[in-house]
């Protein structure tokens, strides 16, 4: 038996015997097995065991940890944890580590170093690691020592019937393996891992991550050095030696950003821009910023400011259909909690934080205060639209390289930088090269929006988002019912993945929530629109029925005076007051005929040729008024649609041809010509409505059919709402709608020799057997 | 001079905008005044209509008395018209019957030609006998104002003829007792059956719908020149000359409603071919027909041409939907079952079929469907 063994028996002589002296008093006496009962009942999950020991390193001040999982693909596979924290001695090994429910988390709740608010919860990481695998090896060195401690713990021995302290664990001294810092090996793992879960550990963790704070091109210059208050995890996995990374935080958070902004001064004052988005494909380099507030047509450079980068991560949360590059809708939904705590433009100088700018609630750059409504040109026209850009759509830091102090000073209170001018222009610099950023952005997402507005008014679309949030509920609140029932028999791993799975269609329905929410606030905007239209078509309906009666009494009364008037000159003027009247006859019989149609509510196969040739009729006056060489080429016969509303054609003729007039007025062609093409192939009917105006640029090809494009100048604020519909540019947008509802396609194509614009719609045909159907 | 006859037009208008609807027919005509009044409630207008009657020998009425206007509200004719035009019609048909009033022309316009005013002129909405004509208010004021006067006056002169004397056939229809022989016994009868059991406005409106304006013993301008073969665009003056020579010999029918509506004997047609070819007029292509009266009376006419897809020049009859010439044989009969015998069938050329604008225009007999069906299923394939 050797001393320490004989040491150990005397031990537990003396407190047997310490029991039997004091016969008023008895001590618990713990059973090895607890450490089992505590692992799986504190962890509960194997990601969340994880997570809490890499909690553990950030409370350990480590800036940089790496956890890799070994040939962990099945069971009994290896996974390391390594960090540079501050590492543990022998002593610290053993009173922290060795002893339950230590309680050095509650006497230092601030990690020494950097200050960090403790992120473990008290004492879990150690069973962690038993919940985790087998064995555990813990190698930990601290700066001051030459040497590392290693301790080697067999859960395995920790059965049932042995006394806890009777348990014995290898404890040596090793070579140190680097400066400072602890590795865990966790040995003979339990679970299985998949990247899915490796994932989730790091989202588990992400809210304690600090961004990198060294920009790229100070990087490359050697500029400034790494700050070290930075928290950086890497997740990996080895198979058969082999590494590849699963998740950082570039490749997890800020590399699906919507746009990295990334900005500089120079040594002269010079300040430049960059843009970078992968889901827009833009990548605009060095756009210059003029420390002018006046004139931005010439960048001047700032007269004090110098060696300053920055770089932003910006964000626009709930527009998951803006990002093409591949982070989910749980990705950003985590983003957006981040950004709760973690969002906004941090500084730091010389390598170190200066509060409070960027913490939450500080708005040091004006970015809450400021209106998000953006305005910009595209494609000659103007576009004004909200597009978020508050501190919570940021993620970054400003970095000051001011090594010798002379442009800024800390206030005596190290509350942050003492106002001067530098700090000034520093605001000015960051504020104004974020806005130009985002405003490189925001045609894209202008464009994105309007693609989304188009798809989401689609009511199918609406309705197959109803029905699945439906069912997901039903789902849902059948596994509750369920789980009621049967919730004796659950084991505690079953309940957490039970819980799991709630939370999973929890965050499924919320989200379905959300997008439906979105979808109706756009359809609600559009029948706000469509409600103002459909009071003037009332109104319009009103006007043409009143109407209808007068030019048979002004041509009554004028014919009348005609005939007794002797006078030739009166009776010209008479002739053409006639001829007017006459013209604007035909107007109105055609509007009568078109709200009378209207009113009726019946859909109807629709024959082309029915519709296109009342139609020239009752525009023959104004296009012979207007010089347009107007032609029809009705290809074969029976060109019927599917059922529609008769008026609908009279609308889209109706504007196709008022488009075509205003693009032949443009032009200014020696000969306007509008050509009017219908006929069918195997599927479809079709029209093309061709003109040689000035044609449709290649760009906006797309475009024309969105809601409020037009190129057509805005009408002026005096405006009458009349003038204002008729240049509102809703026209194509509310034809595309029409017969989008019919499964049709509206486009713009190539015009055939002689024209240059060609807009082509298709719609379903009628079936022979419809046609026939509609002759007997 | 005063003028012979006098309509009163009730409508729902303001004073100056209805005397200023009817004001051009009035200038035009040296026969006919329109006098216009308010409508009024039906308690006073179903009284007063009969005292009316002593000044008036027609009455016109606006289709949409119960929708008042916005022009005459405001104005001192606040009351409110609580009667449709159709009711003060049966008012006025069934006293008249009785012989408390007389019987009087009615005519109803409407300023709106909507569908259902469209179906009340197809007479698929009222009794068939209520109204004399049924017309778009800018048509008969405006439009084809020449023609509404004559009418409106012819209308007015027959009411009052037929109510003044004894019905004598010969001199209504203006033939001789030969001549009568030579019509269809069947027309004949029916004639004097009504002439003598009904009313007036009966007899009238026989006389409009089952003759004068339908062809059969009667034929229509268009028609005499598509059985001789003439386009009469493009002949021009030449197609006058025709047509006087055709007056002359009395082909022309004289009889009442004659004035308001100008038409040809069918048979008198037939006769006087005989006397300038005798090639048979029917079997004879458009061509020919038009080289024997250019060869006889020295006029350059203009033979009119075959309508797409139609195969014979033996032109007979006009295309429903084309207006154009047509022989029957390739043509598609339209319209119901019911005619009388001795009118024609109305055909429709197989182009104006498939190029018809207004589906509802005319429909294809199903007995002619499957002929078309298949004549059709041709077209589209070499299309």
């Amino acid at each position: 038996m050797s001393t320490k063994e004989e040491l150990l028996k005397l031990r537990d002589e003396i407190n047997q015997q310490l029991a039997e002296l004091n016969n008023n008093s008895v001590a618990f006496t713990v059973d090895a097995n607890i450490i089992n009962r505590l692992g799986k009942e504190l962890i509960g999950r194997a990601e969340t065991g994880v997570s809490e020991l890499i909690k553990n390193t950030y409370d350990a001040d480590a800036t940089f940890v790496t956890v890799d999982f070994v040939d962990s693909n099945l069971t009994g596979g290896t996974l390391i944890i390594d960090d540079d924290g501050h590492g543990m001695t022998k002593e610290n090994l053993v009173k922290g580590f060795m002893t339950l429910s230590s309680t050095s988390k509650i006497h230092e709740p601030i990690s020494p170093r950097f200050r960090r608010q403790r992120a473990g919860r008290k004492g879990i990481g150690r069973f962690a690691t038993q919940f985790l695998g087998e064995k555990l090896v813990v190698i930990t060195q601290v700066e001051s020592e030459e040497f590392a401690t290693k301790i080697t713990i067999d859960w395995n021995s920790y059965e049932m019937d042995k006394e806890l302290s009777s348990i014995e664990n290898h404890i040596e001294i090793v070579a140190k393996q680097k400066k400072k810092g602890t590795t865990l090996y966790i040995e003979q793992l339990r679970h299985s891992w998949t990247d899915a879960q490796i994932r989730r550990v790091f989202r588990y963790i992400s809210d304690l991550l600090q961004p990198t704070f060294l920009s790229n091109r100070s990087n490359e210059l050697n500029l400034a050095k790494q700050g070290d208050e930075s928290f950086l995890v890497e997740c990996y996995r080895t198979e058969n030696g082999l590494r590849t990374i699963i998740a950082d935080i570039n490749k997890l958070l800020y590399e699906k950003c919507l746009a990295e902004i990334d900005g500089y001064v120079t040594e002269e004052g010079d300040a430049y821009v960059k843009v970078k988005s992968t889901s827009f494909q833009l990548n605009d380099a060095d756009l210059e910023i003029s420390s002018s507030k006046l004139n931005n047509d010439i960048a001047l450079p700032y007269p004090v400011l110098r060696n300053v980068n920055f770089k932003v991560y910006y964000f626009i949360y709930d527009r998951y259909e803006y990002y093409q590059n591949g982070i989910t809708k749980q990705e950003l939904g985590r983003v957006e909690s981040l950004a709760a705590e973690q969002s906004g433009i941090r500084v730091y100088r010389n390598g170190f934080r200066v509060l409070p700018y960027g913490e939450v609630g500080d708005d040091w750059l004006k970015l809450d205060r400021q209106t998000s409504r953006m305005q910009f040109e595209l494609n000659e026209s103007t576009v004004s639209f909200n597009i978020p850009y508050t501190n919570k759509n940021f993620f970054g830091f400003v970095e000051l390289i001011d090594n010798e102090g002379l442009l800024f000073e800390e206030t005596a209170s190290r509350e942050g930088l003492i106002e001067n001018q530098a700090l000034e222009e520093l605001r000015d610099f960051v504020r104004k090269a974020v806005t130009a950023g985002v405003r490189r952005i925001a045609p894209f997402i202008y464009n994105e929006k309007q693609k989304r507005d188009q798809k989401k008014t689609e009511a199918k679309t609406l309705k197959a988002k109803v029905e699945g949030l439906q069912a997901k509920i039903e789902e849902f609140t059948n596994e509750d019912q369920q789980e009621d029932d049967d919730d004796d028999h659950d084991t505690n791993s079953n309940s957490q993945q039970h819980q799991n799975h709630k939370d999973k269609k929890k965050e499924e329905i919320k989200g379905l929530l959300s997008e439906l929410n979105s979808d109706l606030k756009v359809i609600l905007d559009e029948i706000a629109m469509l409600r103002i239209l459909a009071t003037l078509g009332i109104t319009i309906g009103e006007f043409t029925h009143e109407i209808i009666q007068f030019p048979i009494f002004f041509n009554s009364k004028l014919q009348s005076l005609f005939i007794t008037e002797a006078d030739p000159k009166k009776r010209e003027d008479l002739e053409q007051v006639i001829d007017k009247v006459n013209h604007l006859d035909t107007y109105t019989s055609y509007f009568n005929d078109a709200v009378s149609r209207n009113s009726k509510r019946e859909l109807e196969f629709i024959e082309l040729r029915r519709v296109i040739r009342p139609f020239l009729a009752s525009t023959k006056w104004d296009f012979e008024h207007e010089g347009i060489n107007v032609q029809e080429e009705i290809r074969g016969y029976e060109i019927y649609t599917i059922q529609m509303h008769p008026s609908e054609w009279h609308s889209i003729l109706l504007n196709l041809y008022t488009n075509s007039k205003k693009a032949l007025r443009r032009a200014k062609p020696p000969i306007k010509k509008i050509r009017i093409i219908a006929g069918k192939d195997d599927r479809n009917v079709y029209l093309e409505f061709l003109d040689n105006g000035d044609g449709i640029p290649e760009e906006n090809k797309d475009r024309v059919f969105d809601a409020f494009f037009t190129t057509s100048s805005p009408a002026g604020i005096n405006a009458s709402l009349n003038e204002q519909l008729i240049g509102s540019g809703l026209g194509l947008k509310i034809l595309k709608d029409i017969i989008a509802e019919y499964n049709g396609n509206i486009f713009v194509a190539n015009p055939p020799e002689g024209y240059n614009t060609c807009i082509r719609i298709e719609i379903p045909k009628a079936t022979d057997e419809q046609i026939k159907s509609l002759q007997n | 001079m005063p003028k012979t006859i006098t309509y009163l037009f009730l409508d729902d208008n303001d004073k100056a905008t209805r005397d200023g609807d009817v004001q051009l027919l009035n200038t035009i005509s040296t026969d006919v005044e329109i006098k216009t009044d308010y409508p009024l409630s039906w308690k006073q207008r179903s009284k007063s209509i009969f005292t009316d009657l002593d000044q008036y020998d027609g009455i016109i009425l606006d289709w949409e008395l119960t929708n008042q206007s916005e022009a005459a509200k405001g104005s001192d004719e606040v009351e409110d018209v609580d009667f449709s035009a159709e009711s003060l019609a049966e008012h006025l048909r069934v006293n008249a019957a009785k012989k408390i009033v007389k019987d009087v022309p009615i005519i109803i316009c409407s300023a709106d030609n909507n569908r259902t005013f469209s179906n009340l002129k197809n007479r698929e909405l009222t009794s068939r006998d209520l109204f004399d004509l049924t017309c778009i208010k800018n048509d008969l004021f405006v439009k084809h104002v020449k023609n509404s006067e004559r009418q409106l006056f012819d209308l007015a002169t027959v009411y009052k003829q037929l109510q003044s004397k004894t019905f004598d056939l010969k001199e209504v229809l203006d033939i001789s007792a030969d001549e009568l022989g030579l019509l269809d016994i069947r027309f004949i009868d029916t004639l004097e059956n009504i002439a003598t059991t009904n009313t007036t406005h009966d007899l009238v409106y026989f006389l409009l719908q089952e003759f004068i304006q339908k062809e059969g013993l009667l034929i229509n301008e268009a028609v005499v020149a598509a059985r001789l073969g003439i386009d009469i665009e493009k002949s021009g003056t030449s197609w006058n000359e025709i047509k006087k020579l055709l007056i002359d010999e009395k082909v022309d029918y004289k009889g009442f409603l004659s004035i308001g509506w100008s038409n040809y004997w069918a048979y008198k047609l037939i006769d006087w071919w005989k006397n300038i070819s005798n090639q048979d007029l029917r079997t004879t292509g458009a061509s020919v027909r038009v080289q024997i009266l250019n060869d006889k009376f020295g006029t350059t006419l203009v033979p009119a041409e075959r309508i797409r897809f139609c195969s014979s020049e033996e032109f007979w009859t006009i295309c429903k939907g084309t207006k154009r010439p047509l022989d029957p044989i390739n043509g598609f009969m339209i319209g119901d079952y019911t005619s009388n015998p001795w009118l024609e069938v109305e055909y429709v050329s197989a182009y104006a079929e498939l190029e018809k604008e207004d589906a509802n225009a005319w429909r294809i007999s199903a007995i002619e469907r499957e002929r078309f069906d298949k004549f059709k299923a041709k077209i589209l394939k070499n299309e």
